[in-house]
């Protein structure tokens, strides 16, 4: 999908702060229970979605994700009892759909507004354990080379007759196409291994020094954190 | 499935967040320099698979692999599949951040059982083939047990009505677990028979 042009104020702004300030946010985010204090926290999510450039047409396509799951979890939760709808599991069903897109539009501001490699440099940049820092980078690196390989897999399995659906034939082909994906994966990484130790790895894959953090950017972490811890704030007093 | 974010209680979520933080300690206690390319090229693996959506009447199941993982990974499984998970939640928004936890937990878990299961078994069983896909099975029904206690232990009511979110979770994860056995049973015979050797240097 093509990536939304963000205005430069938020893709310039230093990634592990954002980071930190939508994780932050989404822990307190899910901790809100009252409906109208829910409902301010995902219009002023969807205002800053659009002050950061986020366009109504991108929301609504990302929206296709997260949206089938919430509903497999709300709609039972609606008319589970059968109708008359009751009001309290109406709430608990809002409650449940709110939660799930408000953090759904914190992830969007955090994928979409710098490039990929950007945020997995910032998340390396965190104070992670070595050893899952270089896993993330390379496993990040291999994702597209692996889903390019099972499409092409899949494509030439298609023009040989293989129909999509599930019976033991169907499962036998699944089930060697991932063997033979994970014997090839295996050689991969003796081969990756034997590159990064004639580079000089042991354990940490070199990355740029991060910049300090200073004062502009401690108050961008405060700020995006502060403003839920307010609307919690906001719902004890209600 | 994967649980998305708003599902659970603040308490659960931070509770599956310090217990999948243990796993993860546990996972990456020791961990080989040589390990780190095979753990990263897997959970690119795994991650590929996870996407993979095989059609079911109207809706489509997503593989969850706990069981070919564990055989495969031992130990390391959960960093495969926390690394997998928080790609999936922080590039596609698959998932969720706040359920990051428990999701680890849930495929984590019963990839730990699996491997020692499997070690276990590997050497004695008479076919691999039997041996992996009960694991494939038994793999989905341990994530499906978790799952169901998790939901109950955050809030009643999603085991309660005449069509409770727990009775549709259990039914949909039904197809899955014998989908999953004969992937990992056809999987786990495909490797035994081009390359045994990655089987048996799986240890306990």
């Amino acid at each position: 999908m093509k990536k939304p042009n963000v205005r430069p104020w938020i893709s310039k702004l230093e990634i592990r702060c954002k980071i930190i300030s939508i994780l932050g946010a989404s822990f307190l985010l899910i901790t809100l229970e009252e409906p109208l204090v829910l409902s301010i926290a995902l219009t002023g999510l969807l205002i800053l979605a659009r002050l950061m450039g986020l366009s109504w047409g991108f929301i609504g396509k990302k929206l296709r994700l997260p949206l089938p799951f919430l509903l497999f979890m709300a709609v039972p939760l609606i008319f589970g009892e059968g109708l008359p709808v009751s009001g309290d599991r109406l709430i608990f069903a809002y409650q449940l759909m709110a939660k799930g897109l408000g953090v759904f539009m914190l992830l969007l501001m955090l994928t979409y507004t710098q490039e990929e490699v950007q945020l997995v440099e910032g998340l390396r940049q965190l104070p992670i354990p070595k050893t899952l820092s270089a896993v993330l980078l390379l496993s990040f690196r291999y994702v597209n080379v692996w889903t390019g390989t099972l499409k092409k897999t899949y494509r030439s399995s298609v023009s040989r007759g293989f129909e999509k659906g599930w019976n033991p034939g169907t499962l036998k082909v699944y089930g060697e196409m991932i063997g033979g994906m994970i014997l090839r994966s295996l050689d991969q990484s003796q081969r990756v291994h034997r590159t990064m130790i004639s580079r000089g790895f042991s354990k940490d894959l070199p990355m740029r020094p991060p910049s300090p953090l200073g004062k502009r950017e401690g108050l961008w972490v405060l700020s995006g954190i502060m403003v839920f811890a307010l609307l919690k704030v906001l719902e004890m007093r209600l | 499935m994967h649980l998305a974010d708003g599902v659970l209680s603040t308490e659960m979520a931070v509770a599956t967040t310090v217990g999948a933080a243990g796993m993860l300690a546990y996972s990456l206690y020791q961990t080989k320099e040589e390990e780190i390319p095979k753990i990263s090229l897997m959970s690119a693996v795994f991650f590929t698979f996870a996407m993979l959506s095989l059609p079911l009447g109207p809706s489509s199941v997503h593989p969850l692999l706990p069981a070919l993982l564990g055989i495969i990974l031992g130990r390391r499984a959960p960093i495969a599949v926390f690394i997998g998970l928080f790609i999936q939640a922080a590039v596609f928004q698959h998932g969720g951040i706040t359920t990051l936890g428990i999701n680890t937990l849930l495929v984590g878990f019963p990839a730990l059982i699996c491997w020692q299961v499997f070690v276990r078994g590997y050497q004695r069983a008479k076919s691999p083939y039997v041996l992996s896909g009960l694991l494939g099975g038994l793999g989905v029904t341990l994530t499906v047990v978790l799952l169901v206690a998790v939901l109950l232990a955050t809030d009643i009511r999603y085991s309660q009505g005449i069509v409770s979110n727990i009775q549709l979770i259990i039914l949909s994860h039904i197809p899955l677990i014998f989908v999953e056995g004969g992937i990992t049973a056809f999987a786990v015979g495909f490797i035994h028979k081009s390359r045994k050797a990655v089987l048996e240097a799986v240890k306990g």
